[in-house]
């Protein structure tokens, strides 16, 4: 936990955890592994005050009735948006919620699912379901950005559960929107002083993703895969020349850019740079 | 007169799911389990990705039980490979399955099982009257949670396990400190056991068959990990390799979900499963409480799949002390792989029952067919029979508590939705 966040979860403590009113809180699944969901409750340390903090009025893997609100302070949507049922369902979340907070990649890209919006889909769809089921047919899928206006990304597969701490007491303590962090994984990796994969020609995207976990796969000797997306200002141009001068295949760096975060901005512009199709 | 009730999005179970019952002159005429949880197509977005990929995509089909996904695919990659691993890998893999189904188990046992047996609605207004129940869940599962992020490097997700082994080793003196750990908090498990025998659960028993596979993780005095067959109490032996030849899976109108039998019979897998066919290779402990609770094996209520799991954390808490104490790590490379045609299946025992991975590889590497079986998937059918059998005697109560009986016996299964769409409103008709 950072020094800040755990100050702050103490002077709440001390304080009793007394609010003068408790903030509504509804927790939103849609299409998801409900990864983010089980993540909040990761939180092991501080689940039971976070329970006294906030008043959690919706959600759906710990409770069967929901605690009617005419509005939701926060709402954490969790999924990506792959059905017209969904579309409606997150508008009208929007509606009801002072601030909405995308949890996780999926609700931020749409994460592994939107893989399949890169293929052909009619035949992806074939693939598993052979016989047409009128039902089952997905929209586009996204997050849930392009659809309502989103005030905090939490992003990553799975997000940091820190992070979800943290954005959490900021919204407790009055923020409208919590602070963002915008610097590349590569620069908390070289801060953990990793050997760089980048140098020993392996396919890694930390220089472009935003960074926020501590460069924790990089410090797994794992390459990053961009479970974050790109960050704003992300030179995404430099590094698909170095990945083209290493040798690497035209196919390999396609599955790169389509793979948690392909529907963002910045990685369509890449994938329209190096001439990949789609 | 036909009677419908609405019983719209079955909550404390994983994902989106329904149950449509319709009843006419007091007999059940129709259930149906409807899992609305939107497809996500997983085996068509696997055509085309890389073989070292497989195992990344398939950790995002369920976030409750991710290392599954992650170890069943590297084990069918491997297969199609022909790639052998260590001693140790195996041992480190068992390790962060154990863990995974640790977290798994208490997880469902203290926040969605126990408030119903309790009297609450969820677990947040359960902790304001039994925090300590609701402590010790979240000891347990934090301590299921340390063995995953000592040996995979995060609590879901797992980033270190990679085809051919580990790309990062968990220290020695990490591991004997979590080894102290889980010795400090053995009796939690102990009294995790005991709680769970003593619930009372509903009166309900139908015959139907249980399936295991005969090396499950954790209940073998074999290495673990070996494939081989499912077995079936005192019946036959389906050799994981034909598995497809046995299973009949379709696709119903109402569901996204597939639903598996075998002989056109529906059957069970999960903790209960194993329970029953391997008891006799429970950790002593956990087999005195078991004959202590007075229940005969095989245990037929599925409600007592919650006394299972309880079993179980104390099995593969004793279990995992076991293993780690033994654990001394060896720096290991990993092995050089070389993609190649091939065709692989892998089957495990995981949280909720056997996990079946498949995958075909051209000369590139690249997946050309991945099928996948989890097994909630196989579980579905077999809650469905359950609740046709189940619900006459639930006729005369009020709707409210018929729903909530309903909704325990489907919870009991902790059936795990994400993974088997491809799940939980109950809608009465």
């Amino acid at each position: 936990m950072c020094a800040r966040t755990a100050r702050c979860l103490g002077m709440m403590r001390q304080s009793g955890l007394k609010m003068a009113k408790k903030l509504k809180v509804g927790i939103f699944s849609l299409t998801s592994c409900s990864g983010c969901q089980v993540r909040m409750l990761d939180l092991e340390d501080n689940l039971l005050d976070i329970f006294k903090l906030v008043d959690i009025v919706h959600f759906p893997l710990l409770m069967n009735k929901d605690k009617p609100v005419k509005q939701y302070d926060v709402a954490f949507v969790e999924g990506a948006v792959t059905t017209d049922k969904q579309l409606k369902e997150i508008m009208r979340i929007r509606k009801k919620s002072k601030i909405l907070i995308a949890l996780g990649t999926c609700a931020t890209y749409g994460g592994i699912p939107s893989i399949k919006d890169y293929g052909y889909t009619d035949e992806i769809e074939k693939t598993v379901y052979p016989d047409p089921v009128p039902f089952v047919h997905s929209l586009g899928v996204c997050g849930v950005y392009p659809h309502v206006k989103v005030d905090y990304f939490l992003r990553g597969c799975p997000p940091e559960k820190e992070e979800i701490l943290r954005v959490l007491l900021e919204v407790v303590i009055g923020k409208k929107v919590p602070r963002n962090i915008d610097d590349p994984v590569c620069i908390e990796c070289r801060a953990k002083e990793n050997e760089c994969l980048l140098q020993k020609g392996e396919l890694c995207m930390g220089p472009i993703t935003y960074g926020g976990c501590g460069a924790l796969c990089p410090s797994n000797n794992g390459v990053c895969y961009g479970c974050r997306g790109p960050f704003d200002d992300a030179n995404v141009h430099s590094l698909l020349k170095l990945f083209e001068n290493s040798g690497v295949s035209e196919e390999d760096i396609r599955r790169m850019f389509i793979k948690f975060a392909g529907t963002s901005k910045k990685f369509r512009e890449a994938r329209n740079l190096c001439k990949i199709k789609v | 007169m036909a009677r419908t009730i609405k019983l719209d999005h079955i909550a404390k179970v994983e994902g989106h799911a329904r149950l449509r019952v319709k009843i006419d002159k007091g007999k059940v005429k129709k259930v149906q389990l409807e899992v609305f949880e939107g497809a996500r197509y997983f085996e068509g977005i696997l055509k085309g990705r890389k073989f070292d990929e497989a195992h990344i995509i398939t950790s995002r089909i369920c976030g409750v039980c991710s290392q599954a996904h992650t170890i069943a695919a590297v084990k069918a990659i491997e297969d199609a490979l022909g790639l052998k691993v260590s001693k140790q890998t195996n041992v480190l893999r068992e390790l962060l399955l154990m863990g995974s189904i640790i977290q798994s188990h208490a997880l469902h046992l203290y926040f969605l099982a126990a408030p119903d047996y309790f009297g609450f609605d969820n677990a947040i207004a359960m902790a304001s009257k039994h925090p300590n129940l609701v402590k010790r869940g979240l000891r347990l599962k934090k301590l299921g949670n340390d063995i995953c992020t000592l040996i995979g490097g995060r609590e879901i997700h797992t980033i270190t396990a990679v085809i051919g082994g580990f790309q990062r080793l968990p220290g020695q003196q990490e591991i004997d400190a979590l080894r102290k750990n889980l010795e400090k908090e053995m009796k939690e498990f102990v009294e995790t056991a005991k709680l769970f025998a003593k619930i009372k659960y509903p009166k309900f028993e139908r015959i139907f068959d249980f399936y295991a596979m005969d090396t499950s993780f954790g209940y073998s005095d074999k290495e673990g990990f070996i494939q081989s067959t499912m077995q079936c109490v005192g019946k036959t032996c389906i050799p994981v390799v034909n598995y497809s030849q046995y299973f009949k899976e379709y696709i119903k109108p109402y569901s996204t979900a597939k639903f598996v039998t075998i002989n056109n019979k529906s059957f069970m897998v999960g903790a209960l499963a194993r329970v029953n066919i391997y008891h006799d290779r429970l950790c002593a402990k956990a087999k005195s409480i078991l004959k202590d609770s007075g229940y005969k094996i095989p245990m037929h209520n599925p409600f007592l799949n919650n006394f299972a799991q309880a079993l179980e954390l104390l099995h593969l808490a004793h279990r995992s002390i076991e293993l780690l104490k033994n654990l001394k790590i060896r720096n290991e490379k990993l092995p050089e792989v070389k993609p190649r045609k091939g065709h692989g299946v892998a089957a495990i025992e995981v949280p909720r029952g056997t996990l079946f991975h498949e995958y075909e590889l051209d000369d590139k590497g690249e997946i050309l067919r991945a099928n996948l079986i989890p097994p909630t998937t196989i579980n579905l059918k077999c809650i469905e029979d359950d609740v046709k059998e189940f619900l006459p005697s639930l006729l005369k109560l009020p709707e409210e508590k018929l729903k909530l009986e309903l909704e325990k016996l489907i919870r009991a299964y902790d059936p795990c939705i994400s993974c088997s769409t491809h799940f939980l409103e109950l809608v009465w008709e």
